[in-house]
This record gives C-alpha cells, structure tokens and sequence, in this order.
C-alpha cells in the first residue's frame, strides 16, 4: 500500500487532548522484531493515524480512532495487536472483530505479514468455512483472533476461544458493523470477555456508537484523521480539442508515441467504452487492464495490484468513488471523455499529494464541450491551456 | 555447450551451390596426370575470367532483409592470418619436438606460427572458420563496409567444386605425380602433401582479396574491440554521420533544457487569425475511421525532415493530416504557418490574460541534455522509439523488441541518434516509475530490453544507457540530500536547489525516489550480465556502493557533533537513503553476481558497513538485509523479487533465441574510468570504450576480460602470470588471439586450444590439458579441440594422433567423444559444399583416423556411420575411407591387419590368437602384391561395414538386401584366410 506520508502534514484533527505526535516508528519503542517487521512489509514512516494512535493504545489506553481507508488504518491495528502481544503465552490475547470476511481476512495476512520476525499465530475466524477446522485451529493457541462477530462468538460459546486471557478487543469499521445489525453479538462477545482495553476503528462516528462506546469503554481517548483533501496545484493540465469523437483513438496512440509515459490512467464515461477502448488498444501492441464502478473491490484490488507491477501500463477505467486509485502513481491521467461533472474532474485529477510525483492531465474536448471545460477551470480557479507541440519535455 | 559442429557451418545455408546442380558428370581421362592438368586450366581459366570483370554470379544468394552477418566475423575477416599450422618457420622459443619413436611418422612439435606469412589463402579457404561459433551483432547495415560477403561467397562457390575431381583416377593421378619425376621425395606421403600444398596455393596463393584481407590491420574481434570496430567505422559506415557531427555542438536539441513553451507560443496562438475553424464548414471526410497505423501518407512522411513546426499547439493527427491536404491543394508553403489552425483557446474567449501558472511550470524535472554528443533527433526518430518503449510490458516483448532493433536497418537514421533517443525512452521511463520498491517488473523491463538490443545493435547501446544512467543517478543523488559536503551545507545547497522537491526531507521525496529506481535500473544491467566485473576487481557496482558508504560514514561523523537539530535529522536521514540504495542494489543484481565479480570489495564493504552505528533503525534493518544476504540467510521477501523477474528472464531468453542472438559480452569498467572518459574531452562512450580495451588486452590480451574461470583457466589465459619470460607472454597472448579466431568462444575451449597449441609436444600437450581439471561435458571438448586443430592444419601433424592416443590411455571416456567428434565431422563432410569437405581437410581427418587405428586407439568402427547404402557415396567419404585404408592396409603387418578386422568384424575368437606365434609378420605382406591389398582390404572393410549396415537393415524390415550382403561377407572372411595364411 503506497501512501504518501508528506500528503498527512496538511491534515486538521479535532482529538481529545494530550494526544502527541511520534514522526516515526523509532520512537515508539516498538519490540525490535516487530519493527523489522514493519520495515521489511515496506513502511518508512507511520502514517497521520498511526502517530497518534500507536502509542496511546500500546499504553494500554481506550482508544477511538475516526479514520477512512486508505489513511493506513489496518496496519495500526495489526502493529498495535502485535506489540501488546506476550509472545511466551500462547493463548489468545487480542481479538480483532470485523464487518466483512475479506476485512478479517486482509487484517490477519498484514499482521501476520508484520510478524515475520516474531513468532505468532495469528487466526482468521471467519464464516464460510467448516467449523470443526476453526476449533481445531483455535484449539492449538492462536495469539491473536480476526474475525466477523457471528462466528467468533459461536466459538465463545463453544469454549474454543479460551477468553481468560483476552485484553484487547478491536471493534474495526464500528458504524459499518452496527449498520449491518451485530450489536446484540457485539454485546454478547463483549459480556464474555474479561475487562479489558478496547480500541475501536471507524470512518464515521453516527450517534449510536458514541451511545455504544460510553457503555463498555472506560474514558476513551478520541483521535479524528480526516482523509486529506485532492488539490489540483502543481498538475499540469492541457486539453486537446478533437473535433470528432473517431479522432480521440488516433489521438491517444499519437501521444503515445511522441510523449514518455510510464504508466498512465485513462478514463471514459461509460463502462462499453471502457470495453472498446481497451480491445482496441490491445490491439495496437499496448498492454492494458480493464476496471469499472460495478466490479467487486476485491476483483479491484487485483487489478491495481498487477497495474501497479508494471505488468500493464495502462488502466482504463470509468470513475471510481469508493476507493481513490492512488493517481500519483502515474505520470499521465488522459480523461478520453470529459467528466460529467466538476466532483468527478477533481477525483479524477486530484492529486494527494503537494510532493507527490509532478503529474499530467490531457483532456480531450469537443467543441460542444469547450464552456464545460472552462466552467471547471473557474470553479477550481485553476489553469487548463491547449497542449504545447514538444511537451517531450514536460513529462 | 553446444559446439557447432567442427568444419564451420554446414553450407546447407549456401543453398546457391545447388542452383550448379550438383556434382559434376566425372570426366572419365586418361589415368596419366590428365585430371590433375585438366583440374588446373580449368581453374586458372575461371579465375582470369573473374579477374576481367565481376562474373554474375550463377546463383547470387538472395541477400536476407536483415543480414545477421557475424559481426566479430567483419571484425574477423579484416583481421590478421587465420593461425597457420606450417611446420616450417617454427616460432621463436618453440623446441623442435624429440623425434618420436613411432616406425611411420616423424612426431612433429605442434604447429608452429608464421604470424607474418600470412595464410590468407588458408583463411579464404575456410572463409569463415570462426563464424561457427561466433554470433552476427546483427550490424544490421544493409551494405557491408568491408564488402566481403559478396566476394567471400563468390570465390567460396568457386572453389567448392574443385572436389569433385578427387575420384577414383585420382590416386592414380598421385602416382602419375610421383612418377612424372617431380623433386625426389622419399615417402610418398610428403608427395601427397606437396600435391595438396600447390593445389591450394595456385587456387589461393594469389587470389586478390587475400592481399587485400591481409592488409588490413585491425585488432582480433572481440566484445570490446567491435564496440571500438563500431565506433572507429562509424563516420565511414552512414555518410549522414559525417554531416551531423560536424553541425555545430550546441544543437538545441529537443531533450535540451526545458524550453518554456507555454509562455511565448501563448501570445503568438493569439497573433494568429486564421479563418474561424468551426468544423461544420470543412466538409472533411474521415479518413478510413481510425487508421492510426501511420497518419496519413500526406503529413506524417514530409518530405526533408520539416524545420520543426514553431512551437505552436499540439495538433490531432487528423487535423495535421487536413492541414496538410489544405497545404498540397492550395499549393501553399510548408503548413506551419498555422492558418486555419483550430484555436480553441478563442472560442474559450481566453483572448486577453494567458497566465502563465509557475506551478504548472516547474511540472517536470529538467531533462538535463544527455551527456553524449547531443543527437538531434528528428521527430520520425522519437515516435519510432517511445512508441515500443512506451507500450514495452514482459507480455509483448517478443513483438515490439525485433520491431525496435530493424530501426537501425533501415540506415534511415545516424547510430548515435538511435542510441541517444533510446537512452532517453528508457532512463526517462525508469526514472518516473511511480514505485521505487523493488516489488515491480516495471523496471526489469527496460534492462531486459537494453539486453536484447545491446545483441542486436552491439555493446555501445549499453555503454550509452549505462553511462548516462550513472550520470542521472549522481543528479538525483545530490537533488535527494546526499551533497558531498555533508548535510549542513546540503540543507544550505538544497535551499537555492531550483527543484523545491528536492527539499523534501527523507527517502520519499520524487528526487529519492528516482534514486532508488535508478538504482534498480543498475542492479538489473548487472543481474541480466549487461555490466559485469574483472576478477581483479574493476567491479562499477562496487564503486557505487563504496560511494554511499562514504556518504553513510560521513553523516555519521557528523552525527556526532550535531545534538537533535534538523541537521542531524537531515544526516540521518541522508544515510539511511544512502544505505537504502546500496540495499537495493546489491540483492537487486544477485550476491552471487558480486561473488564471482569482486569478492574482496564486497567482503570489505560489509564489514565496514556493519560497523557504522546507524541512527534511524531502518537503516539498521536495511544494513542486516545486505549483511543477511551474504552469509546466504536469505529473506523469503528478496525471493519474491526474483520471481517477479523470473518470467521476463525465459521472455527474454526466447526472444533472443528466436531472433538468433547471444547475449553481449558484459561492460566491466569502474566510476574512475568515467570520470577518466569524461575528463579527457570528446565523446564518452568513446574514451570510455578505448579505456577499458586497453586495460582488457593487458589483461587477457582478448579484450574482454575473462570473468569467471577456474584459477587454472585464468593462468592459462592470463600471459602475465605464466612466470616465464616476455617472449613466451607474446606467444601466449598471439595463441588467445588464434583461439578467438578459431571460434574458440568460450573460456574452457580458449584453455584447451591454448595448453595443446602451446605444449613442446605430446606429452607435454596431455599433461597441461589434463592439469586443467576439466570434468564431465568439458572434459568433452578437449578432444572437440584436437580434431579441430588436427582438421585445420596446413600439413598432417601426427602430434595431434600422439596427443589422442594418450588421453584415451588415460581415460576411456575420451575414446568415446572421440568418436562421437568424428561421427560429426564425417557427418558435416557428407554435406554437399561443407567446408569439412574440403581436400585437404579430409586429407587431415584421414590421417588422423589412419594413425589412431594403427595405434590401435581406434577400431574401423568408427565408419559404421557413414551412409554406406548412398549411390554414389559423397567423394569425401569415398575419399576418407580410401585414404584410411591405403595407409592402414599396406603398413600393418597381416597380424596387425588381423587384429584390426577382427576388432571391427567382432570375429569369436580372434583369428589371430590361434596362428602360429612365430610366423614372420612381414611375409605375407610381401607375398600380397600392393594392387591386391588395397581391394581385397577395401572389400573386406565395406563388408564389415555393411555387416552394421546389414543389422540395421535387418531391423528396418528392408530383408531384400540382406542375400547381397552375406554374400559380401563370404568373401571379406575368405580373403582375411587367405591373407592370414598364406605361406
């Protein structure tokens, strides 16, 4: 997960007092193993989140962390899990209670990922797969349990999970779990566990679980990260007027051959001319992937993840609202169509980054939609001017 | 290791030799020298007839598109004498082998070298002795600068034929010589060699191009020396080159400094009033919807290449191709005019204020001009370039990279120019890779495709993308907080840094992180073996890494000092980028890699990095990976890497073996030579290339540094250190140089050809062979070497048959290759105008065999392969087993004879075993007179040969000859009776 830390310097929290700033993970007096751990999965630096969050919880403090995805929220849990673990016992110590199965799933391949140079078990208990392998697995000790609410507490019941020694539970995506009806099993899990520190995750903080939190969280210390802002200064936008819309492809292939573009991002209004777009340039020798708004988030990720290999230089997709696609990894963003509207143009181009690598954006335009281009260019007060011939150079 | 097989290339490749409809109808003359006079008129007659005019050559072999001409061969063929095995100017400090014992032959010392004499006729005759095993560059210039193919392939075709002669009158023919009272020789073999010397001489001896080919003085071909071949002929090779390097050298070009565009062509789109564009008046028809091929005929190919338009807006393709069409009807001037030009910043009703926006400006980092001759590159040149590269992924190589290479084919645009634009495609794209983490096949690709066009285009395209990614990374490396002069002044030096990024404090700013791809960049050229390193150390990753570590050390010593303040902040983090990018680099090419290269530096390295106390604790961690790697814990995360890579190394490897390419021999220069090449002037690659040739030839005297052989195998190929005097050094460097001319091309084959050639004699010969310690599959080429000298000497050197004898006394494996080597020549003999065919290379091969079967070393089997049951059997195969037999039957005594055919016949119980012990051996030859012999021996070894051939046909069902050939057999068991028993 690429994140550009500098992007957090620009962030505003409203956190409840006395919660410091640790730039980096040296200064968190982490285990030595766990730290190697870090640096090896790939992270230099902690994100906003983590260098607010990591230490209160490894006191042993209540913590309520508002933070949407993308701003490193999975590996603060799994840091924060791993550091509190006592690695000579070998019952279950933390348990981690997510809304999703891919979510428990994805929690237990980073902590595990993170404790390669610490020896933990680490187990995802999950719905779906046959019960009596999950109590046997539970049954040889497993430090750390990820799971969804309803199998977890099943396993409670059935004296599997040994809740003895538990002190710590991690509510992660709290108001999406509640949306989706767990709070009697929140509740039950809850009533079973010793007392102990609870560290609760979430995008949003709606009334309920404020209501919910003053029940079993005993003074909690709030941290709120608010995903930071797109901004459009330092990208260079250009337009190119098409007067047909048959001209667009030969276009793009020309600009392919006279520019140097590493990777770029190209996008359509429209999922079938996702399609067209990419059997065509397929068939010119480019090496494309294909993705669209409807596709599962799973199906999604594997798509950036071979894009962002470098076994496809091109990604030809419509707009993607759930998730940002982190559009400082390409040099290029070609909007084939204009976007529809001035939300969309900034999610498309927005950069997160004042240090993220210097982009590009071309714009093709149709003479029809010459006074939308402008409109955009006075809503962001930003400059959008018709592309220079030996641009070779601003790449 | 597959040695191609021995006799250079079977000619199936010249097919042209079919169009004479093969052999020639035998002229049936009269038994006197007649064949022999005749043969010679009729060759002095084509050769003054080829000497008055180009003769069209029957058959001119279409010349392919691109001819993947050997390039060490252009190099090869202008090259000093092919070795030349003359035993009469032996060499100096070369001892005159003891004469050996053995009754027929006078053992002599090994071949000796006439370097001066040169045996350019030899050499025409096996026109392209190293081209076996050599691979073309694939210069692919369409004309051949030296213009040899033409006249090699056309004095090849006329020789060829002068076999066809050697038929049955021939040996007659030797005794009509002998007979006709020539110079009294004692024994006829030296008539025979006398025959066959004045037979080549008068077809060669004075033929023009080999006065020609030797008067060339360029040095023996190797990795290095093409590079310097290819630069030295570079003005000679595209006449373009001339003009272009003498424009003046600040041609602006476009990759120059960033011109600012926006800011004057903003006012000038305004200055214009061309007619209002609105599409709905232009009734323009599309062109065949999207042919985005190549835009229209009309624009795209213009004629000279068009002054670049001004720098106006980006145009459509389409709408260039309208413009132009508006041009050619209205007969206009060129179109950049820009009437008539789409000005949408109007209709936007931009007209007053154009803003320039700084921020938009400072978009790109500077892309400095290249440190070469700066090429200016002509539009056409770039398109054909970043197209590929920018669409270049491990799933298409196979596709774009052969598309890539034909851009020099065509001659349509300057070497350099090439060169210069590619480095920029790759190093551009490398170094705006968005993830510097190694996770990524993103940049392996540009490396892999670097290998595949260093093959095809010769080692001066890597010498260019390596030198010039040197240069970016220093640029980066100051920009990302690593100034020599420590970080105070770098904070101060980083401040008045135009590029406000390269303020960004850590290893995340874009200026570290096109370090770190950079540096991913280098490590992939050492891993895919494009830069390598000399076993004395000359290691360019070493250098890089010793750099950091000074960059690392030196932040340290001001940690010291510094208490928390920024600068100390700032020094940490400068020697954890530091450490990072010596991490990067060193799992990136491979451990192993650096431990063949410069094992000592890479041990002294470690040790000194392991004892810097690192602040920041990734920088700890990143040191233990490297230190890890060494001790070969390796991490299971390094692994993931080389799987990503993996998949493009096999793409890669097909390609290349589709393509029918090998990969370049590795650079191996260290950061002094560059700094050397650029502080002597001129061009760098240039200096730089001349620099690590001459260092090379001090070394191994071939040029291309012998990385990665045995010890033993290094003394042998390295003159210096043989401990004897200087004349023996010169020997040894001028037998590695014929070993390379051989096509002697890999380390193990140079050793051997140099410990057989070099020896005093046999004996001396085995025991430095054997002291190579050579085992298994190498152990084979000893003797692929033998029978190649043996094959490619002036004159039968029976040494070579000494030196088989005792090898297969020492091992019986060697008995084996053997036979396996000779089954391959005889194969390539069979082929129709093989270069094996030639007389006097049967001639050796024979003599060979003839002196192996009388030691006894070898058995008559040995010609069960050949293709008994061919009507008429080829001449060299009729010619090897008569000349084998003619020695093998006369000289041995009927015992011997017996001993002999009943190896090859299997007899049970040998027949001779049970004669009388004390029968004088000599008797019954005498008694035989020499006609009968020869057919009664010639029919008893056809018999015995059929008899495998009869097996054979016995399994392949064919029954019905079976009846002819017992009969045959009948006869040979007959006539060994007879001959075992007559009184």
């Amino acid at each position: 997960m690429s994140f550009s830390h500098d992007s957090d310097s620009k962030i505003t929290f409203n956190t409840s007092g006395g919660v410091s700033v640790t730039p980096s993970f040296d200064k968190m007096n982490l285990k030595p193993d766990l730290l190697r751990g870090i640096f090896a999965y790939g992270y230099n630096k902690p994100s906003a989140i983590q260098q607010r969050a990591i230490v209160p919880i490894c006191k042993g403090r209540d913590v309520i962390a508002q933070a949407q995805s993308g701003t490193g929220k999975t590996s603060l849990i799994s840091i924060c899990a791993l550091q509190r673990l006592d690695l000579n016992s070998r019952d279950t110590q933390v348990l981690i209670l997510s809304p999703t199965r891919e979510l428990a799933v994805q929690i237990r391949n980073v902590t595990s990922a993170l404790s390669d140079y610490m020896s933990a078990n680490i187990h995802a208990c999950i719905g779906g797969t046959s019960t009596r392998e999950d109590q046997q697995k539970l049954e040889q000790g497993q430090q750390i349990v990820s799971g969804t609410p309803g199998r977890v507490f099943d396993m409670i019941r059935r004296k599997a999970i040994n809740v003895r020694n538990i002190k710590m539970l991690i509510l992660d995506e709290a108001d999406e779990m509640l949306s989706r009806g767990f709070k009697e099993q929140i509740y039950d899990v809850y009533r079973h566990l010793p007392p102990g520190q609870v560290v609760l995750v979430s995008a949003t903080l709606p009334g309920e679980i404020l209501e919910m939190t003053s029940k079993f969280m005993s003074d909690p210390i709030r941290i709120l990260v608010k995903r930071d802002e797109l901004t459009l200064d330092g990208i260079a936008q250009y337009f190119v007027s098409v007067e047909k819309e048959e001209w667009k492809f030969e276009t793009v292939c020309d600009l392919f051959d006279s520019l140097t573009i590493p990777q770029s991002i190209i996008f359509c209004n429209t999922k079938k001319k996702v399609d067209w777009l990419t059997q065509k340039m397929r068939a010119q020798n480019f090496t494309v992937s294909a993705m669209h708004g409807e596709m599962p988030q799973k199906e999604r990720d594997l798509i950036m993840q071979e894009f962002r290999s470098g076994n496809s230089r091109i990604l030809i997709t419509t707009d993607i609202w759930a998730r940002g696609i982190d559009v400082s990894l390409v040099s290029l963003v070609l909007n084939y169509d204009l976007p529809l509207n001035r939300e969309q143009y900034l999610h498309r181009i927005g950069r997160s980054g004042r240090f993220g690598r210097r982009g590009m954006a071309i714009n093709f335009v149709k003479p029809d939609e010459a006074s939308q281009l402008r409109e955009i260019e006075q809503y962001y007060g930003t400059i959008i001017s018709e592309m220079p011939i030996n641009l070779s150079d601003l790449v | 290791m597959n040695l191609p097989p021995f006799g250079g290339r079977g000619r199936g490749g010249r097919g042209g030799r079919g169009g004479r409809g093969g052999f020639r109808p035998r002229d049936r003359t009269l038994a006197s020298g007649g064949i022999v006079v005749k043969a010679a008129a009729r060759k002095e007659a084509r050769a003054a007839a080829r000497r008055g005019g180009r003769q069209p050559l029957p058959q001119a072999a279409p010349v392919a598109p691109v001819r993947a001409r050997p390039r060490a061969r252009a190099a090869f063929s202008e090259d000093a004498p092919a070795l030349a095995f003359d035993d009469e100017a032996p060499m100096a400090g070369q001892r005159r082998a003891p004469a050996a014992d053995s009754p027929a032959k006078r053992a002599r010392a090994p071949a000796t070298f006439d370097w001066e004499d040169s045996l350019a006729d030899f050499e025409a005759m096996d026109a392209d002795i190293g081209s076996a095993g050599d691979q073309d560059d694939g210069d692919g210039d369409e004309h051949d600068p030296y213009g040899l193919d033409a006249l090699e392939a056309g004095d090849d075709m006329d020789e060829e034929p002068e076999l066809d002669t050697l038929d049955d009158g021939d040996l007659e023919s030797i005794d009509a010589v002998s007979s006709a009272g020539l110079a009294p020789l004692d024994d006829k073999d030296a008539l025979y060699d006398e025959w066959v010397i004045r037979q080549f001489e008068r077809k060669y001896g004075g033929s023009a191009k080999a006065q020609r080919r030797s008067a060339r003085d360029a040095e023996a071909g190797d990795a290095l020396g093409e590079l310097l071949v290819g630069l030295d002929n570079l003005g000679e090779e595209s006449g373009l080159e001339e003009e272009v390097d003498s424009d003046a050298p600040e041609v602006e070009s476009t990759f120059s400094h960033r011109s600012r565009p926006r800011g004057d062509d903003a006012d000038s789109s305004h200055s214009d009033d061309g007619p209002s564009s609105s599409s709905s008046e232009e009734d323009y028809q599309e062109e065949g919807g999207s042919s985005d091929e190549e835009p229209g005929p009309v624009t795209a190919s213009a004629p000279a290449p068009a002054p670049a338009p001004e720098a106006g807006k980006y145009l459509p393709p389409a709408v260039r191709r309208r413009l132009a069409a508006e041009a050619a009807a209205a007969g206009q001037d060129a179109p950049a005019s820009g009437s008539g030009k789409i000005d949408l910043g109007r209709l936007l009703g931009h007209a007053a204020e154009q803003r320039t926006d700084p921020d938009a400006e400072a978009a790109a980092s500077a892309a400095a001009s290249l440190a070469l001759q700066d090429q200016p590159a002509s539009p056409e040149l770039v398109r054909r370039v970043r197209g590929p590269i920018n669409r270049l992924t491990s799933s298409n190589f196979g596709q774009l990279l052969p598309e890539l290479a034909r851009l020099l084919a065509g001659g349509a645009f300057p070497r350099r120019a090439v060169f210069a634009t590619l480095t920029a495609a790759v190093l551009d794209t490398v170094s705006s890779a968005s993830s510097g983490d190694r996770l990524s096949s993103f940049v392996a690709v540009q490396a892999a495709a670097l290998v595949f066009l260093g093959a095809s285009w010769g080692p001066e395209v890597v010498a260019c993308a390596t030198v010039e990614a040197l240069r970016r990374l220093r640029a980066a490396e100051a920009a990302a907080l690593l100034p020599p002069a420590g970080p105070a002044a770098g904070l101060a030096q980083a401040m008045q840094d135009p590029e406000e990024d390269a303020l960004v404090p850590g290893t995340d700013g874009p200026r570290a992180r096109e370090a770190r791809n950079l540096a991913v960049f280098l490590s992939h050229l050492a891993s895919f073996n494009l830069v390598g390193a000399t076993p004395d150390g000359v290691s360019l990753l070493m250098d890089l890494c010793d750099r950091w570590l000074a960059a690392v050390l030196e932040s340290e010593a001001f940690l010291e000092g510094a208490g928390d303040s920024t600068a100390a902040e700032l020094a940490s983090t400068r020697a954890e980028l530091a450490v990072e990018l010596a991490n990067v680099l060193l799992t990136g090419a491979g451990f192993s890699h650096l431990r063949t290269g410069a094992p000592g530096r890479l041990r002294a390295f470690i040790e000194k990095m392991q004892e810097a106390k690192l602040a920041s604790s990734r920088a700890r961690f990143l040191r233990d990976t490297v230190t890890a790697v060494r001790t070969n814990r390796r991490r299971k995360s390094d692994d993931a890497d080389e799987e990503l890579v993996a998949p493009l190394r096999k793409v890669l490897r097909e390609t290349m073996k589709s393509a029918g390419l090998s990969a370049p021999a590795p650079l191996s220069f260290g950061l002094q030579d560059l700094a050397q090449a650029e502080a002597s002037g001129g061009d760098v690659v240039h200096a730089l290339a001349r620099q690590i040739r001459e260092r090379n030839l001090a070394l191994d005297g071939t040029g291309a540094g012998a990385a990665g052989t045995t010890a033993r195998m290094a003394a042998m190929l390295t003159p210096g250190r043989s401990g004897a005097g200087a004349s023996v050094d010169t020997e040894h460097a001028q037998l590695l140089a014929a070993a390379r001319r051989h096509g002697m091309n890999t380390d193990i084959r140079r050793a051997v050809f140099v410990a057989l050639m070099g020896a005093a004699d046999a004996a001396d010969a085995v025991t430095r062979v054997l002291g190579l310690g050579l085992r298994g599959e190498a152990e084979r080429d000893i003797v692929r070497v033998l029978v190649h000298c043996c094959s490619r000497e002036r004159v039968y050197n029976p040494f070579h048959a000494q030196v088989a004898q005792k090898l297969i006394a020492t091992r019986a494996s060697h008995r084996v290759s053997l036979t396996f080597t000779l089954w391959d020549v005889f194969r390539s003999m069979g082929e129709p105008g093989s270069q094996d065919a030639s007389p006097r290379r049967v001639l050796n091969i024979s003599r060979l065999v003839a002196d192996l079967v009388l030691g006894q070393a070898l058995g008559l089997n040995v010609f069960r392969t050949l293709p008994l049951e061919r009507r008429p059997l080829p001449t060299a195969h009729a010619a090897l087993l008569r000349d084998v037999l003619t020695r093998v039957l006369p000289v041995l005594d009927p015992q011997a004879l017996v001993r002999v055919f009943a190896e090859a016949v299997q007899m049970p119980g040998s027949a001779g075993g049970a004669r009388d012990p004390d029968q004088e051996p000599g008797a019954a030859a005498e008694a035989l007179t020499r006609r009968e012999v020869l057919r009664h021996g010639l029919a008893l070894a056809l018999s015995t040969l059929v008899k495998e051939a009869e097996r054979d046909l016995a399994t392949e069902g064919r029954l019905s000859e079976r009846d002819a050939l017992r009969q045959a057999r009948r006869v040979a068991s007959a006539t060994l009776e007879r001959a075992a028993w007559r009184q």
